[in-house]
């Protein structure tokens, strides 16, 4: 059963909260996170069996104390605890629970049998269940944080339009530490957990009509109900991109294979094509999916596959144009052949024996206006979709307002700029002052690269949904 | 569709084991081209099958797969050769029916077409370069059943094969053609639904008459 989505609106903004098994002793889970829900200003509702006080709130002994009028429940106990908790949270109508605890159907015959009364609570009540064995969520517009695991919140707190729905809690948490890393912006953190009963359909539901939602990025290891998954994510694609990084590639079938077809169909040549079929942009591996979900709820889509590049460094732009043009996946780029009208106002921009072929080489002797005048041109040029700037830093003219000088631009553009930038050891630094600034950047040549292809990808889908060829 | 489907479903010479020349007859129910071919009972032999040679003789059972293997084919065979054909495969496969086919000559490369049905996602078409080296290739594509013109065509602009549709080395290759045979074949297998297992057209060729497929095999599902 789905939930609707206005339903889903109490969970991720509540007003009253209780964490079961929140306790004042260092390190426990609940009060972990007890903590972590102290600035999101709702009730907060601490549930322990003996302790009176939990960092200065007044503790109930048991879910049968508590008022009335919560949104969410979080249990933090052990599994076992967790059953009961959840059979008196359904009880007392409390409509969502989130259950961090683990030791369910990942342990064994054991913990699938206490998952399975929670799927009986499911089943006999209103209530849903988030988990078990779920990280928790967090929306950053909300302040509002249940996920235990240190994730450098503060570098998040700005928001963003990616809604991240994982059912791995490492690699949510590895997107989460990008983001406090380099920048990404995130508008909602899911941790589906092990799914006995919300699961990614009620999300993409949700996170597709949800006007605060730029992109959808989903770590899932089974699909549930696959066709109705991708029918409803064709509804969802037309407006905003859904990204999927479906791991555990398995064999198509246990069944005997005796055709071309079965043999071919490999690991899971279907599963990509099906989500091609749908509009979903796939991608392989975490880092990819972090890529991608940052570059589509932030860029625009390209208007074609023709890219220029910008660099005050040569061999950065010629490895540049060398992944331009190599093995596409699908989704061939080519560098962009620049209009002599173009060429002519980069050398009146900066030197009359530029290099003005692309990549563009500024060379060394660039300085920050240079290089902003430079993708001025670039970007009016008709025959340039994509411009990939290369930041570097090291040029004695160039300065930390070159940041500016392309998030001016990259703002406004309706083409996507993409910017790489290395500096040592602070390319994180810049990457961070270039996603503050809006600006989407990448430390390395080949991620930057890709990232135009998602772009081109996503017009190629957009073209498809509306019958252009 | 679906009446189609039952007819041929009821006719075939064992229920749910169709051979080559029943599937060969049910593409052709569905406008599907295919050689002019004859199917033989065991032990017959015929030097008139009723259309012009050259011919290829092969064993014809939903019993034995993988026929070239087995000396189970005789390709371009004139009138006479086509008798020691059929007294050969007689001999190797007792018991067997024999297809007598046109041999067809053909331009370009050979493509494959198939179905299968994903544990997950249910059934799926696929369509690539084929051939026997169809699985050293490895360039297919898939998509679910069924699927629209449009979806077809881009399938085939995925494959690495497809500037053979664009004019390359002066082939005129119609991308269009054979995207609608992956329509029909989308919708067979969605049509056949529970008794669908597996689908292998392969070779499909580009003749004078259009795309034309030179071998089929369909296997289906045991009524559970």
């Amino acid at each position: 059963m789905t939930a609707d989505p206005p339903e889903l609106q109490r969970l991720f903004n509540p007003k009253a909260i209780a964490v079961i098994g929140a306790s004042n002793r260092p390190g426990n889970i609940g009060g972990i996170i007890f903590e972590r829900l102290m600035p999101s200003l709702r009730k907060l509702y601490p549930v322990h069996p003996r302790e009176t006080h939990i960092m200065g709130y007044a503790a109930f002994s048991e879910v049968t104390a508590l008022p009335d009028g919560i949104d969410v429940a979080i249990v933090a106990t052990g599994a076992a605890a967790a059953v009961s908790a959840t059979e008196a949270c359904a009880a007392r109508g409390i409509p969502f629970l989130i259950i961090v605890a683990g030791g369910f159907g990942e342990t064994g015959t054991g913990g699938a049998r206490l998952e399975a009364r929670l799927k009986r609570v499911v089943a006999h009540s209103a209530s849903r269940i988030l988990g078990p064995n779920s990280l928790g969520i967090f929306i950053p517009a909300e302040r509002l944080d249940t996920i235990f695991v240190e994730h450098g919140d503060k570098a998040l707190s700005r928001g963003g339009g990616v809604a991240f729905i994982t059912q791995s809690g490492s690699v949510g948490v590895e997107a989460l530490g990008l983001a406090s890393n380099t920048g990404y912006g995130m508008r909602a953190f899911v941790g589906l957990g092990n799914k006995c009963d919300l699961d990614e359909l009620d999300f993409l539901d949700y996170f597709g009509r949800d006007p605060d939602t730029a992109c959808l990025a989903f770590y899932l290891e089974s699909i549930e109900h696959g066709r109705r998954f991708l029918d409803r994510a064709r509804q969802v694609t037309p407006h905003k991109p859904v990204i999927v990084l479906k791991a555990g590639r398995t064999p198509s079938g246990a069944r005997a294979v005796s055709s071309h077809t079965g043999r071919l169909a490999g690991m899971d040549a279907v599963v990509s094509g099906a989500l091609r079929q749908y509009g979903i942009q796939r991608v392989m591996d975490d880092e990819e999916l972090c890529d991608a979900s940052k570059s589509l709820s932030m860029l625009p889509p390209a208007p074609g596959p023709r890219v220029a590049v910008l660099t005050p460094a040569g061999g950065f732009g010629v490895m540049c144009a060398d992944y331009v043009e190599a093995d596409h996946r699908g989704t061939p780029l080519t560098m962009a052949r620049l209009q002599p009208e173009t060429v002519r106002r980069i050398r009146d921009a900066t030197f009359p024996f530029a290099a003005c072929e692309n990549p563009v080489d500024l060379t060394a002797s660039a300085d920050d206006a240079m290089f902003g005048r430079s993708l001025d041109a670039l970007l009016l040029d008709d025959g340039v979709d994509i411009v990939i700037c290369t930041a570097f830093f090291a040029p004695p003219a160039i300065s930390d307002s070159l940041i500016r000088e392309i998030a001016d631009r990259a703002r406004k553009s309706p083409k996507p700029v993409i910017t790489f930038t290395q500096y040592g050891p602070f390319t994180d630094l810049y990457l961070r002052r270039f996603h503050d600034a809006g600006v989407v950047g990448f430390p390395s040549i080949s991620r930057a690269v890709r990232a135009a292809r998602f772009l081109v990808e996503r017009a190629r889908i957009l073209a498809a949904l509306e019958g252009r060829p | 569709m679906n009446a189609i489907l039952d007819k041929w479903h009821a006719g075939l010479t064992e229920a749910g084991r169709p051979d080559e020349y029943e599937v060969k007859c049910l593409l052709a129910e569905l406008r599907l081209r295919v050689p002019p071919g004859r199917r033989l009972p065991p032990g017959e032999i015929s030097v008139a099958p009723g259309f012009a040679g050259p011919f290829v003789a092969k064993v014809c059972s939903p019993d034995i797969v993988h026929k070239t293997d087995l000396q189970g084919v005789y390709l371009n065979l004139g009138p006479e050769e086509l008798v020691s054909a059929l007294q050969n495969l007689h001999a190797t496969f007792p018991g067997a029916c024999t297809l007598i086919e046109q041999m067809v000559s053909f331009e370009g490369p050979e493509m494959i077409a198939g179905g299968i049905v994903d544990p997950g996602l249910g059934p799926a078409v696929m369509v690539g370069a084929g051939g026997i080296l169809t699985e050293i290739h490895q360039d297919v594509a898939f998509r679910l059943a069924p699927l629209d013109h449009d979806e077809a065509g881009r399938m085939l602009a995925e494959l690495k094969i497809y500037p053979v549709f664009q004019g390359f080395r002066g082939l005129g290759l119609d991308a269009a053609g054979l995207a609608g045979l992956l329509v029909t074949v989308s919708r067979l297998v969605d049509a056949l639904g529970p008794a669908f297992d597996q689908l292998d057209l392969n070779p499909i060729v580009w003749t004078t008459q259009g795309w034309m497929i030179l071998d089929a095999k369909l296997m289906l599902r045991a009524k559970s």
